[in-house]
C-alpha cells in the first residue's frame, strides 16, 4: 500500500501506512494471533480450537446457496460501484483552495496545513477517537497493572534485544525528525506518533521497564495530553477570538508546533497502551492454566 | 487510462472483494482483517481522486482525512481484536457460528 501510495503522489499517506499498517497492525495481528493459537487455557468447554478456519464452509445445499447468494449479490454491487466509478464527476477538488491560502497557515506543507490548520477539528476528534477506542481496549479485559511487565523475568532473546538498544534511540530520533519536517514537507504528528509507539513496544517487548516511572497519573496525563491541549486552545480560541481552534495571526506555526508535539505523543503513548495492555492482558492466563495443571496432576 | 484511474478501478476491485471477505470469513480475526482492507480500498480511492485533482501537488484534503482515517482504523481494529480475544478467552469460540 505505502508503494502506491507513493506512485499517487502520497508521500503523507506512504509514511503513515507504512509505520501504522504495516508495523502496528502487524504486531497486533500477530499477538492476535498467538493468543488464537494457544491451546488450553481459562475455558474448559471449548468448542473446536482457535485455528484460523478455511474461508467459507458450505454445509450442504443450503450453505452452498447461502454463497452462492453473496457471490451474486457481489457482482451486482461490483456492477453498481463500476458504475458509480465511470459517472463520477472531475470536480478538480480543493486543491487551488488549499494552496491560496498556504501563506497564511503557518506551515509550508499542504497536507499539514490541512490536517491542524484548516481542518483541525478532524485531528483533534480524531485524538478523541483513539483515546475512546483504547478506554474500550482497557475495559474489554481484566484489570491489569499498566506497568506490570513480565517479559523481562524469561528468557531473553539476544537478538532482539540487540536489534532494539539499535533500533530505540533510531526510532526516537526519526519521530522527532518528522515532528519538525512536517512544517514544511512530508511528515508530521501522527507519523511520528507511530514511530514513538513503535520504539515503545520494541521496548516493552524486550522487557524494558521504563513504564514502571509512569505508573499513576504520567501516563494517563500523556495519553489524553494531546486531546486536552486541542481542547485548551480551542476553549482559549473562542474566548479569544470567538472561533473554536482558531490562530492569531502570526502565531499559528508555533502553536502548531505545540499541538503535534502533543498530538504525537499522546498517539505514541496511545498505540503503546494499546498493545501494552493486549499483549499482558492474555499472558498471565498461562502462568495461571500451568498452575492449574499442576494441581489436577 | 491514467495512473489515478487504474488506482481508482482496483480501490473498486478491491473493496468488492474485501466485502466478500467480511460476509464469507468465519473466523473473527480474518473478519477483522477483511474489513481492514474494505476500509484500505476507500483510502486509495480519496487518495486516487486527489492525484487526479492534483495541480501543483495533490490535493490534500483528502490525504488530511486519510491520514486521520488510518489511525481511527488502527483504533477500531485494535477495540474489535481486544473484543475478540476476550470472546475466546472467555467463551472458547472464534466465530458467530451456532447459536447465532
Amino acid at each position: 500500500m505505502a508503494i502506491a501510495w507513493t506512485r499517487l503522489w502520497a508521500p503523507d499517506v506512504a509514511l503513515a501506512e507504512a509505520a501504522i499498517g504495516a508495523g502496528l497492525l502487524g504486531v497486533l495481528f500477530f499477538d492476535s494471533l498467538r493468543v488464537f493459537h494457544e491451546r488450553g487455557g481459562a475455558s474448559r468447554e471449548r468448542k473446536g480450537t482457535g485455528e484460523v478456519t478455511p474461508v467459507v464452509m458450505a454445509k450442504g445445499w443450503a450453505g452452498g446457496f447461502v454463497i452462492a447468494l453473496v457471490l451474486l449479490g457481489l457482482l451486482v454491487f461490483a456492477g453498481f460501484l463500476g458504475r458509480a466509478l465511470l459517472v463520477m464527476p472531475a470536480s478538480g477538488g480543493l486543491t487551488e483552495l488549499a494552496g491560496k491560502h498556504l501563506g497564511e497557515s503557518g506551515v509550508e506543507h499542504p497536507v499539514t496545513a490541512v490536517l491542524l490548520n484548516y481542518r483541525s477539528f478532524d485531528t483533534w476528534l480524531e485524538i478523541g477517537v483513539l483515546v475512546v477506542a483504547m478506554l474500550g481496549v482497557f475495559c474489554s479485559g481484566r484489570l491489569v497493572g499498566f506497568c506490570e511487565n513480565e517479559n523481562g523475568s524469561g528468557e531473553r532473546d539476544r537478538l532482539l534485544e540487540w536489534l532494539a538498544r539499535f533500533l530505540v534511540p533510531l526510532l526516537v530520533m526519526m519521530a522527532g525528525y518528522l515532528l519538525w519536517q512536517g512544517k514544511f514537507a512530508p511528515g508530521g504528528a501522527f507519523q511520528a506518533g507511530v514511530l514513538l509507539g513503535a520504539a515503545g513496544i520494541l521496548w516493552h517487548l524486550v522487557g524494558g521497564r521504563f513504564l514502571v516511572a509512569w505508573r499513576g497519573w504520567g501516563w494517563k496525563t500523556a495519553l489524553v495530553g494531546g486531546f486536552g491541549l486541542f481542547l485548551l486552545h480551542g476553549i482559549v480560541s473562542l474566548w479569544w477570538a470567538g472561533v473554536f481552534l482558531a490562530y492569531p495571526e502570526g502565531w499559528a506555526g508555533t502553536l502548531i508546533f505545540l499541538l503535534e508535539l502533543g498530538a504525537a505523543l499522546s498517539i505514541g503513548f496511545a498505540l503503546l497502551a494499546l498493545f501494552v495492555y493486549l499483549h499482558e492482558n492474555d499472558r498471565p492466563r498461562k502462568t495461571r492454566a500451568r498452575e492449574k495443571r499442576r494441581e489436577v496432576r | 487510462m491514467s495512473l489515478a484511474t487504474l488506482y481508482l478501478w482496483l480501490a473498486g476491485a478491491l473493496f468488492v472483494m474485501a466485502l466478500g471477505g467480511v460476509f464469507l470469513c468465519r473466523h473473527f480475526l480474518k473478519k477483522i482483517i477483511a474489513v481492514n482492507i474494505l476500509g484500505a480500498s476507500v483510502f486509495l480511492l480519496l487518495v486516487s481522486v486527489a492525484r487526479r485533482d492534483a495541480g501543483e501537488f495533490a490535493d490534500p484534503v483528502p490525504h488530511a482525512m486519510v491520514i486521520t482515517g488510518l489511525v481511527v482504523a488502527v483504533s477500531a481494529s485494535a477495540f474489535a481484536l481486544a473484543l475478540a480475544r476476550r470472546i475466546w478467552t472467555k467463551a472458547g469460540r472464534v466465530n458467530f457460528e451456532e447459536e447465532f
